[in-house]
């Protein structure tokens, strides 16, 4: 009886093969995301001139704005290179893809492969459910990364050539705190994910509490009542301090990378102890 | 030689979920070299089982031990050893066949590109075509071939047969019989002849692959708690020693 005893597959290579087979099966949805935003940056910028040439017109226009909807829809300063970019880009279609971008890569990880199925094949290989988790959340980070980069990219490039007037390290900041709003979400959705492997249930507590601190940021300026419960919202968090403007907010910045990283450990423990459904 | 060794020993593993189904106080032994035969009827609790021994479920209650592995401790060193074809098989859809076995052969360390376009040549599987094209039989083929690749100590099949056609039956059939007999399948290294066997069927792929006929006396019956929907029997039949071609001799067991 000389049965040779096969040993457990070293972890980097195992982590990187599925990573990388989790962004290729990504890859066309992350590019959508990525190209849609990317175009409706050119969009945006392309429409700046004419803004901004008649910016006294255009701001005397937004300034008889109710100040509740000027500030709901970031509208204070339209007419600067950093307030347009705030009004159009940051306070909603940036947050929202790379939040859609998060939730869905959160939520295709463990529930995703748990509803199709496949997660019989992929948990009866020897990986670990935390060497599962760490790939799943590196790839759905790269792809969250990817999009936010294109995103930079073009409005780093085109700014210059419309005349906007932003700095680089403002509009990476602004890019930054979103990119992490949307970490944020995206770990919230990992531990629902988790916790029923089930994937629509997941996206949709994930997207829907994204929905409603978006609401909640958006309308509280415009309700006494609500107003206390602004600083409820992760996107005040994230973007109440205009890092377009201000820069990077360091303290905000670090609490939603904790609390994105307390999420994925909470969902890893989560995981190791889930049942993992049959079809 | 020494009598053959403990592959798989469960002790009064019980898995209780919802209200809906589950196992209670289980105790078996597989030894190896031996094909063994789980049969039931639907919703006895057969994957449920087969599903605890992956880790994809945590038991209730009791141990199990695989090679010395003990399922819920050591469930990665198990899996390493495992080869594991689901009752329920999904696969990656927009992956070719060849595509998806390179996969599960890098995470597994590497299984030699040549052990399974053998094993696909063998079962007249064609590789080179998307997983969502290929029909029902044809998926089940990447399943086994997928089980197998990796010359494990010990499979866990889970109605294996299901979707073949007859004459893809008789050659897994084949494969399984030397696998256990290690015979084509010994030159490869890590096999070494020491083959041990776990089959698992559902009743009617083992009564038509393995003609085995359960006699009245076999059937047990015992009283399951919060069991509610599903049959109260379920019967082991043990396959003792390597598959014979006209058929496998049955020693009954029960659980």
């Amino acid at each position: 009886m000389s049965a040779v005893v096969l040993p457990i597959p070293r972890a980097m290579p195992q982590v990187l093969t599925l990573t990388l087979r989790t962004l290729r099966e990504r890859w066309r949805s992350t590019f959508g995301w990525g190209l849609g935003l990317v175009l409706i940056g050119i969009m945006q910028l392309a429409v700046y001139p004419s803004v901004a040439t008649s910016s006294e017109g255009m701001q005397a226009f937004v300034d008889q704005w109710p100040d509740a909807l000027k500030e709901a829809f970031s509208l204070d300063a339209y007419t600067t290179g950093a307030g347009f970019l705030n009004a159009e880009m940051f306070s909603m279609m940036v947050p929202l893809v790379l939040i859609a971008i998060a939730c869905t890569g959160a939520a295709a990880a463990t529930a995703g492969e748990e509803e199709r199925g496949t997660a019989d094949v992929l948990l009866s290989l020897p990986v670990s459910r935390g060497r599962v988790m760490a790939a799943k959340v590196l790839a759905t980070v790269i792809a969250v990364l990817l999009v936010a980069a294109a995103t930079l990219l073009t409005i780093a490039v085109g700014a210059p050539l419309v005349d906007l007037d932003v700095g680089v390290g403002d509009l990476t900041a602004g890019i930054a705190m979103t990119t992490l709003l949307a970490l944020f979400f995206g770990a919230v959705t990992l531990i629902v994910g988790a916790l029923t492997g089930k994937r629509t249930v997941a996206l949709g507590v994930g997207v829907g509490l994204a929905l409603a601190a978006f609401l909640l940021n958006a309308l509280a300026p415009m309700a006494d009542w609500l107003e206390p419960w602004q600083k409820a919202s992760p996107f005040e968090w994230a973007l109440g301090d205009s890092p377009l403007v201000n820069g990077l907010d360091v303290p905000m910045a670090g609490l939603l990378l904790a609390l994105s990283i307390i999420g994925v450990i909470v969902a890893d423990v989560l995981y190791h102890r889930h049942d993992i459904g049959g079809r | 030689m020494d009598g053959p060794a403990t592959a798989l020993r469960l002790q009064g593993l019980t898995k209780f979920y919802g209200s809906q189904r589950g196992i209670e106080d289980l105790s078996l032994d597989v030894k190896t070299g031996e094909v063994f035969g789980f049969l039931g009827p639907n919703g006895a609790g057969k994957t449920t089982t087969i599903r605890m021994i992956l880790g994809l479920l945590h038991p209730t209650d009791g141990t199990g031990e695989v090679l010395g592995f003990d399922i819920v401790k050591d469930s990665v060193a198990l899996r390493a050893n495992t080869g594991y074809l689901p009752g329920d098989l999904a696969l990656y859809d927009r992956m070719t066949g060849r595509d998806l076995l390179e996969f599960l052969s890098r995470m597994r360390g590497g299984v030699p590109r040549q052990r399974y376009e053998e094993l696909a040549e063998r079962l007249h599987l064609d590789l080179s075509r998307r997983v969502k094209d290929l029909s029902r039989g044809n998926r089940q083929k990447i399943g086994v071939v997928a089980a197998f690749m990796h010359s494990p100590q010990l499979l866990v099949l889970d109605e294996p047969t299901s979707g073949l056609d007859p004459l893809v039956q008789q050659e897994f059939q084949r494969l399984v019989r030397e696998t256990v007999e290690g015979g084509a399948w010994s030159r490869w290294p890590t096999g070494s002849g020491s083959w041990c066997m776990a089959a698992w069927w559902s009743w009617t792929a083992s009564m038509s692959c393995a003609n085995a006929r359960p006699g009245a006396s076999n059937w047990t019956s015992r009283p399951r708690r919060r069991i509610s929907p599903a049959p109260r029997e379920c019967n082991v039949w043990k396959f003792a020693g390597p598959p014979r071609r006209a058929g496998l001799p049955v020693r009954p067991g029960l659980c």
